[in-house]
Formats: structure tokens, sequence, C-alpha cells
């Protein structure tokens, strides 16, 4: 059995100490295999931007190997490195804000939907789960930032209240209410674009 | 696409849920671990910085420490500068302090004042030469302490405004060197020999009317204050 299919049983936790104690790139190379899509998931729904988001992803990952100890073993692995992601995020829609706001056009609209489908769909209905998507994803890109976070945290990625709790930093009613504003105002501009 | 699909709040958790999955390209893995190998971590390695929520409520001050400093320069608060003694240049300063001697001894030639102004004048000069005298002998100054006092190795030089090794002799430039002492030659101008022309020779000289006007003003003040202070101090007889 080889030292990356061993370290591949492992949970997170105990592959990042892998990592921190003998410095094991191996150990850094499963984590990143194993996070690499589900970040890129979060990042694309928080931007809107696949270009974007991969960059942000691998700054992710390069942060997570140049500051590996200040990673803490009584916090979960999948928090830290998603608040990571988060902050970075977060640090790129307030650049784009600062350049919307000294250009004079507004591109955004153009950088909705790049979406990678590898499974077999018929055109028709292809084309049909496209635009939902991108219907979707022009709705959630126009609900505030502060709601949006949570709600693709907790509904697209499909995390509990209390990891949300823990990435954000914020308190898990806090984190409730949220989710629930978010929800409430996509659920307004999908019947609005609806209407459209 | 129906329209029920986005009235019910439940089901925006189901689409949500069911958008496609969006993954990090092929080469994801490859380019990342490239950047780490060549250690080309662009951004990733600057922290971004800090930002104090509060620094907003510091604008005002600055603005109004900028203001203070560019009118500190546009205007001059100093209109009237008081002339210090100690900056003037020497030779101003030792005519007036050498008037003020003159003053001082005048003042104290006057009868009934003198018992008195002596006594004190004494007593403070007396004390101040023999703190100097203790701070050459700190210093290892060379001067002649005598008595009580301290008499200075070097005097005051007075600096001429002119420099001898330029100067030339104006007799013997004109006479073109065939000077002779006779009576009835070519006047001399500046003399030689036994006789003395009583010329004392050419001398620019710079009178600024108003500095020289000024300093009297406040010699003659100083003089009466001096005066004052002696004739109201001294013991009625």
């Amino acid at each position: 059995m080889t030292l990356k299919n061993k370290l591949a049983e492992l949970t997170d936790e105990e592959v990042i100490k892998e990592f921190q104690d003998n410095n094991t790139i191996e150990a850094y190379e499963i984590l990143v295999k194993r996070f690499k899509d589900p970040l890129t998931n979060f990042v694309y729904r928080f931007v809107g931007d696949k270009d974007v988001s991969t960059d942000i992803v691998q700054d992710t990952m390069i942060k997570f190997y140049l500051n590996k100890d200040s990673y803490k073993s009584f916090a979960k692995f999948s928090t830290w490195i998603y608040t990571i992601a988060g902050n970075l995020a977060k640090n790129e829609l307030k650049r784009r804000k600062r350049r919307t706001v000294l250009s004079i056009h507004n591109n955004d609209d153009d950088n909705f939907l790049q979406i990678e489908d590898k499974k077999f769909i018929s055109p028709d209905r292809a084309a049909d789960n496209e635009m939902k998507a991108s219907i979707i994803q022009k709705a959630l890109m126009k609900v505030k930032e502060v709601y949006r976070e949570v709600v693709i945290l907790r509904d697209v990625q499909g995390m509990s209240y209390e990891e949300i709790a823990e990435i954000t930093g914020l308190s898990i009613g806090t984190v409730k209410s949220r989710i629930n504003r978010g929800r409430n105002q996509l659920q307004k501009l999908l019947k609005n674009i609806y209407k459209e | 696409m129906g329209k029920e699909l986005y009235n019910n709040k439940s089901s925006i958790e189901k689409i949500l849920g069911d958008l496609p999955k969006i993954g990090a390209p092929d080469n994801f893995e490859l380019n990342l671990m490239t950047k780490i190998k060549n250690e080309n971590f662009g951004n990733s390695l600057n922290e971004p910085t800090a930002k104090s929520k509060f620094s907003w409520i510091f604008a005002p001050a600055a603005v109004v420490a900028v203001s203070v400093v560019i009118l500190f320069f546009v205007f001059d608060f100093q209109t009237a500068e008081p002339e210090n003694l100690l900056m003037l240049d020497p030779e101003t300063r030792a005519e007036l302090t050498s008037g003020l001697e003159k003053n001082r001894d005048r003042a104290l030639s006057n009868p009934g004042v003198s018992d008195y102004a002596e006594k004190e004048v004494g007593k403070s000069e007396r004390s101040i030469s023999e703190k100097k005298a203790k701070e050459n002998v700190k210093g290892g100054i060379g001067g002649n302490i005598s008595g009580g006092g301290i008499t200075s190795a070097k005097p005051y030089k007075k600096v001429l405004p002119y420099n001898d090794k330029d100067a030339i002799d104006l007799d013997n430039y004109l006479t073109e060197g065939s000077r002779s002492n006779a009576a009835n030659n070519r006047a001399l101008i500046v003399g030689g020999g036994n006789y003395n022309s009583g010329f004392d020779g050419f001398m620019v000289q710079k009178n600024d009317v108003q500095l020289l006007e000024a300093l009297k003003a406040k010699m003659d003040s100083l003089y009466y204050a001096l005066k004052d202070s002696l004739n109201n101090s001294a013991p009625n007889n």
C-alpha cells in the first residue's frame, strides 16, 4: 500500500496533521483533491465567474500551503479552508465593486453562466437546464452579499448551521435569520425574473 | 419552467440544491503544484491589510492639522521680532557693551548713588568672575586668575573691514616707485619716513543709518533705565 493510498483513507484532520508534522506533500495533494471541486462550486456561486473562482481557489490552496501551521486541530479542516476561500471571494467582490464604481459600463451580465455538465443530457433538456441555472445564478448574484454567502453554504453546499456559523464567525441565530432573508430575497427575484 | 417552482420557499432550497456542480478545471492541480514548485505565489504572500474600521474618524483631525500647518506658513504671526543682543555681530556688540560700561561709570560717579551702587555691582561682578574662574579651571582654558577675578588671556580683537595682505602703498604706487621725502616734491598721501601726512587712507564704510539710530535709541533707553533704577534704589541721604 502506497503512502498516498494510506493517506486517502484518513480523515481531513488526520491528513493535515501529517502535512503539518512531516511536511508530506502527498498529504497536501490529497486535501487539494478533496476540496478543489466543492470550493470551486462555492466560490463560483458566490462571485459568478468561473475563471475568477478558479483563481480564488488556487490562492486558497496556496494560502493553505504557506500557512498550514495556523490551522488548529480543534476546528474542522473543511470550515477552516472554506473560511479562507470565503474571505478571498469577499475581497474579490470588494475589488469588483470599486472597479464598477470607477467604470462607466457595467458588464456584469456578460459574465453569467459558464456551466460544465459532464453528464449526457439530450440537447433540449440541456438547454432548458442551462437556462434555469442561468436564471438562478443571475438571481443569486442580486441577493445581498451577506445573505448570499450563507444561502450558498446551506442550500448549495449542504452544510449544517453550526458549520456555517463557524465559517462566517456568526451566531447560529444570525445564520438562520440570514438564510431565511436570503431565501426570501431570492424567491422575490425569481418571481420578477419569471414575469420578464 | 413552471411558475410554481419559484413561488414555494421549500422549492428554492430544492432548486439551489439541484444546480449543476461546478468543478475545478482539469489542469488545476498541475498549475497549483507548478506554482508551489516555482514558488510563484503571486499575491498570496501579501496578507490583505486590515484597514481600521475607524480610520475615517481621524480624517477631520488630519484636515485640521494640515490647515494649521498651512496657516502657520502663510501668515507670519511674529510681526515684531525682538532684537537679541547676543545675535548681533561682534563689532556692534562690543560698541554697545562699551557704551553701557561708560554709562554705568557715569551713573556711578553721581554723588549719593555711588556707595550703594558700587556695593551691588561689585557683588555681582565678583560672583560672575568667581564662576568664570571655576569654569576655566575645570575646562583647562588658559587664563590668569588673580585675586577674586579673572583676566582673559585673549582680549577681544576688533576685526577691521580690510585685509593687510591686499593693501598697497599708495605713495609708492602714485610715484611709481621713486618716492622721496622732499617737501617740494609731489604731496604724499600716506606719508613716508618722518613725514606724517595725517591722511588715514581710504576706507569705505557702510553706515546703516536705521541700524545706528536703533542702536542709539536702545543705548539711550538702557542708559536712562539704569540711571533710573540706580536713582530709585539708592538710599536717601
